[in-house]
């Protein structure tokens, strides 16, 4: 048996004595147990390390800086002019959480690596899988807790200004945010197993995930202009990227128009984890015949 | 005494040396540099410092951005299809041209992901104030329709900073803020900068002369800012600068109109004779010309 298959099989926490059946289902119970206690541990190191490092203070008091200065200027004696200060901070707070997102995900497998910090990681009982999944946990909650701290400070700036509090908007705003971010980790954790480096899947992920924001929407306008095959390429683009765009409510939270009805709201969610669950199964597959050294 | 060096303290000669050519340079390249054409440190702005001949293509960016607000973030993109004239629309507002209201660029949704996403971001076409369709009322309070055209203010002002040289900049945000903000001293303030950057334009002496008119209640100033208007809208038209022929029509209503209250009817009539060469309402003026002259006759009896 080689080693990754040692590496990989997962130990029960408890193996239970009573009957053939009940054997079976208390194993898969117990395996489940220990999948979950394991993903958790390993994702509770990410929050850990989020917290150490300097990028999310530094990027919060970058948008809070430039948030309150451009706050602070006068334009015609008008008081309550509040949308231009509301595009850019929430401008600033989705580059920075893309930033924290995609620079905190990229670099956690190859750092287990390069420090050779994976071989005890992975040791029993701890699979690959629950690696994968434990990592994509730990930076999107990571990512949730910074996003919390970003759309808190936005609320206020907002709210001291317009005197306003729309909640339910601005909570469907960060989930949708939330689970947007979820998708492009979980792309970044499967480029962080494909590509060479940390520094090429950053640039990579960040160049996907941008471009995917801005032209996304319009692929399919484009394909009306182009001749075939090339029609039917880009429409195929069309429907197999994620469509990072459908998460973006900035304009309705800066226009103030409202939120969105909530089972349109629950199908976004549904068609973010739909793609972030693909992207870790495919990243799961890749890692598995991976070596590590 | 012959003087020998070791290789260190030849390293170190070299430093002076490095040194006074250095000053040398600066001295014979400085004056040059001030001269220089494309010199940006001549400006005290630090925008054109800063951007060069670049902020001008920010400052429309940034104009049509007040543009996309006024609409509510309902707007074309450059994949859309959208039968906007040279005009946009905050600008059309202010000048009384018609817009194309019924403007739907989106269109019908193309497939079911098109259909999906336009619950994501604006998708009707509204303005600034207007009650929103599609979307469930926001908790709290909304503020009126003419509160929320302050909104535009901070991307004009930031277009107008951009680039000075674009009188329409100026003019718009003085139209906003005193015909919908009822702020006339701040859009006179800002025209007077707008003339500043752009010495007896036209376009803004006539945007001038309609506060004085409408605002402060002062013909005389108003007729002589007017007349300044018309005097050099005809200067740039003899210079075949081709200005807004729009604008001089404006010039020419508005006098006669001015002139019509004041009872000067022979001036008035003059207006219109001029206005009447160039509009395409000629019967409308040659009505409200025979209107004047019955005055005329009526004031000399």
């Amino acid at each position: 048996m080689s080693e990754i298959t040692l590496l990989s099989s997962p130990a029960p926490l408890a193996r239970p004595s009573s009957g053939h059946e009940n054997e079976r289902s208390c194993t898969c119970l117990a395996e489940w147990q220990a999948a979950i206690v394991n993903i958790r541990a390993i994702g509770a190191l990410v929050i850990k390390e989020l917290f150490r490092r300097k990028d999310f203070y530094a990027l919060f008091i970058l948008t809070a800086l430039i948030t309150l200065i451009l706050g602070s200027v006068n334009f015609f004696n008008e008081a309550h002019v509040v949308r231009y200060l509301k595009e850019i901070c929430l401008f600033l707070i989705w580059t920075s959480s893309l930033v924290i997102a995609i620079t905190t995900t990229a670099r956690q497998i190859p750092v287990e690596r390069e420090s050779r910090t994976i071989f005890p990681l992975l040791a029993k009982p701890v699979t690959r899988p629950h690696l994968i999944l434990g990592k994509f946990l730990g930076c999107w909650q990571a990512c949730g807790i910074a996003l919390f701290v970003f759309y808190l400070f936005f609320g206020i700036v907002s709210g001291a200004r317009e005197h306003q509090w729309p909640i339910t908007q601005y909570f469907q705003a960060i989930t949708l945010h939330w689970f947007m971010l979820g998708v492009v980790i979980a792309m970044t954790l499967l480029g962080s197993l494909v590509f060479a480096a940390p520094s090429s899947n950053n640039t990579i992920t960040f160049v996907v995930a941008v471009g995917i924001l801005l032209v996304g929407r319009h692929l399919n306008k484009l394909a009306l202009q182009v001749h075939e095959p090339g029609q039917t390429l880009v429409y195929a683009i069309y429907f197999a990227i994620p469509h990072l765009e459908l998460f973006d409510m900035r304009d309705l939270v800066i226009h103030q128009l409202g939120s969105i009805e909530w089972l349109i709201w629950f199908g976004a969610l549904g068609y973010a984890a739909v793609y972030a669950a693909l992207f870790l199964l495919a990243a799961c597959l890749v890692f598995r015949r991976k070596a590590l050294n | 005494m012959r003087l020998t060096f070791t290789p260190g303290m030849r390293s170190w000669m070299f430093i002076p040396l490095l040194a006074s050519a250095a000053v040398s340079l600066s001295t014979w390249l400085q004056p040059w540099f001030e001269r220089w054409s494309g010199n940006r440190s001549r400006s005290s702005d630090i925008l054109t410092v800063a951007l060069g001949d670049s902020r001008r293509l920010f400052a429309r960016h940034f104009y049509v951005k007040a543009d996309a607000y006024f609409h509510s973030g309902y707007y074309p993109t450059i994949f859309d299809n959208h039968s906007e004239g040279g005009k946009l629309h905050i600008a059309s507002s202010q000048s009384g041209h018609s817009h194309h209201e019924g403007d739907d660029f989106l269109g019908q949704p193309k497939d079911w992901l098109d259909r999906f996403s336009r619950h994501f971001y604006p998708s009707h076409h509204s303005h600034l104030g207007d009650p929103h369709e599609g979307h469930d009322e926001h908790d709290g309070d909304k503020d009126d329709a003419h509160g929320d055209a302050r909104e535009l203010l901070p991307w004009l002002n930031l277009a107008a900073e951009l680039d000075p040289q674009r009188p329409e900049t100026f003019v718009v945000t003085s139209y906003w803020l005193r015909a919908h903000l009822g702020n006339p001293e701040q859009a006179e303030q800002f025209l007077r900068q707008g003339l500043q950057a752009n010495p007896g334009h036209y376009e803004i002496l006539f945007e001038l002369g309609r506060i004085y008119r409408e605002n402060r209640n002062d013909p005389t100033r108003a007729r002589n800012v007017w007349e300044l208007a018309l005097k050099n809208w005809r200067e740039r038209q003899a210079a075949h600068e081709e200005p807004e022929p729009f604008v001089y029509e404006e010039i020419l209503g508005q006098l006669a109109k001015l002139e019509e209250e004041q009872k000067d009817y022979a001036q008035a009539i003059r207006y219109l004779q001029e206005l009447k060469l160039i509009s395409p309402s000629k019967p409308f003026i040659e009505k409200w010309i025979g209107e004047l002259k019955e005055k005329s006759k009526g004031a000399a009896h």
